[in-house]
């Protein structure tokens, strides 16, 4: 396929054809390599938009509290707080002796994100030559986490091989080494002290050691201009209902 | 427009997620007033007006929605009159002496269009690409951004950094879809 069809596709994909580009376009619906990428293209937008959809309702139905939802639920809720209250309270006892909470995973998996590979992206002409430390990287961003973090471990500690390093033993679900690389990289107070901060806060969600998330978010909201200080209000809040 | 208007369609364009949430939460107890007129399930209210709200969302994302000549609100109503009537027909609990009092002119597309099979399969395969290849082609296709803008949002170094990722990315998104 021609520079000229993959530019006519992505004009029809972004609804952005001019009325001449619409003619041409239509032409050239006939070839059949071309009429494939339009469906696949057309397919690819749809079934990103439906990944979206699913993922922003399923915060919105996190963030569902009982008293938006208005005064039938609120009748409902007096009526069954005497039986509830039994049951919190199993509940309750329940999650500290495991000092973890069910849902806990499920607002981890919602709030982390693991962090795009910006120190050294990955670019068609490095293919061949790139470097030890951009490797490193490259396999971070290919999401190979062990090989990347065995490669990090033969690096310069720099700032940036610290803190991806970090990242690595976080989606490789290493906790413990994860949060000790994290804290370093906080108290040094360095470029990557904030997201590791944030990043400790989620760790001790994850672990279930809420009273000590609750403690670094709260620190995170109170820092005019900290990067995470939205996301950290949302995380506190949906934390208090767990 | 008005100004309050103007206000809440931007914060939806530019803070996104946080700005949805926000706007789900303003209205949420009035929407479930207002829905309780047609259904009597509050759960059925309470998944239409999820619909809703990201529906609304939906629209100004991709920049179809730039500005009202109404509220925010009488907006969000509008969208989730139509898909409680839809709702409502399908439901043969709900109170149909109502019915004849919707108003069904005006519609406003905010049905989403069911998935081929192919679309289906790459839904799956999306979800298995690493999270910076999934928030490109988010931002990509479903916030209809350039490569500059995308290369901002992310932090990227410039555009063709950007322009280069999304081929590796659409690469592996390829090869998994062909051997999925």
């Amino acid at each position: 396929m021609n520079d000229r069809d993959k530019y006519l596709i992505e004009r029809y994909i972004k609804a952005s054809l001019t009325p001449d580009e619409e003619v041409e376009f239509e032409n050239r619906k006939g070839d059949t390599e071309f009429s494939r990428e339009v469906i696949f293209q057309s397919d690819l937008r749809d079934a990103i938009f439906a990944v979206k959809r699913d993922k922003l309702k399923q915060r919105l139905k996190h963030s569902n509290n009982p008293e938006a939802s208005g005064k039938r639920i609120f009748r409902l809720q007096y009526i069954l707080a005497a039986a509830s209250i039994v049951i919190l309270v199993i509940i309750a006892t329940v999650a500290l002796l495991r000092y973890e909470s069910p849902n806990v995973d499920q607002l981890y998996a919602e709030y982390f994100e693991s962090p795009p590979n910006i120190v050294a992206p990955m670019l068609k002409s490095d293919e061949d030559k790139a470097s030890t430390y951009d490797s490193a990287f490259q396999l971070y961003e290919m999401g190979d986490y062990k090989k990347a973090d065995q490669a990090f471990e033969l690096l310069r500690d720099d700032d940036n091989v610290q803190f991806y390093q970090a990242m690595c033993k976080l989606n490789l679900e290493n906790w413990d080494d994860a949060k000790t690389g994290l804290t370093s990289i906080y108290h040094a107070d360095g470029k990557y002290s904030k997201n590791a901060q944030w990043y400790i806060a989620l760790i001790e969600i994850r672990l279930g050691k809420i009273e000590e998330a609750r403690l670094s978010l709260t620190q995170i909201i109170s820092l005019k201009d900290h990067p995470y200080q939205a996301d950290a209000e949302q995380l506190l809040r949906a934390l208090n209902t767990l | 427009m008005d100004k309050q208007v103007t206000i809440e369609l931007t914060h939806l364009q530019n803070d996104g997620d946080i700005a949805l949430e926000r706007m789900y939460r303003s209205y949420k107890a009035e929407f479930f007033d207002f829905g309780r007129r047609y259904l009597s399930s509050d759960e059925d209210i309470s998944d239409i007006y999820q619909d809703t709200v990201i529906a609304m969302y939906e629209k100004v994302a991709t920049g179809q929605l730039t500005e009202l000549s109404c509220s925010v609100k009488t907006y969000l109503f509008s969208i989730g009159k139509h898909l409680m009537i839809n709702r409502y027909k399908s439901n043969q609990q709900v109170k149909f002496e109502l019915f004849e009092e919707v108003d069904l002119a005006g519609s406003i597309d905010v049905y989403p269009p069911e998935l081929s099979l192919q679309a289906e399969k790459l839904k799956t395969v999306i979800l298995q690409l690493e999270d910076g290849c999934q928030r490109i082609l988010t931002l990509y296709y479903y916030r209809n951004f350039n490569m500059e803008s995308i290369a901002a949002n992310l932090g990227y170094k410039n555009a063709n950094v950007v322009k280069s990722h999304k081929a590796r990315c659409m690469k592996r998104l390829r090869k998994l879809f062909l051997s999925s």
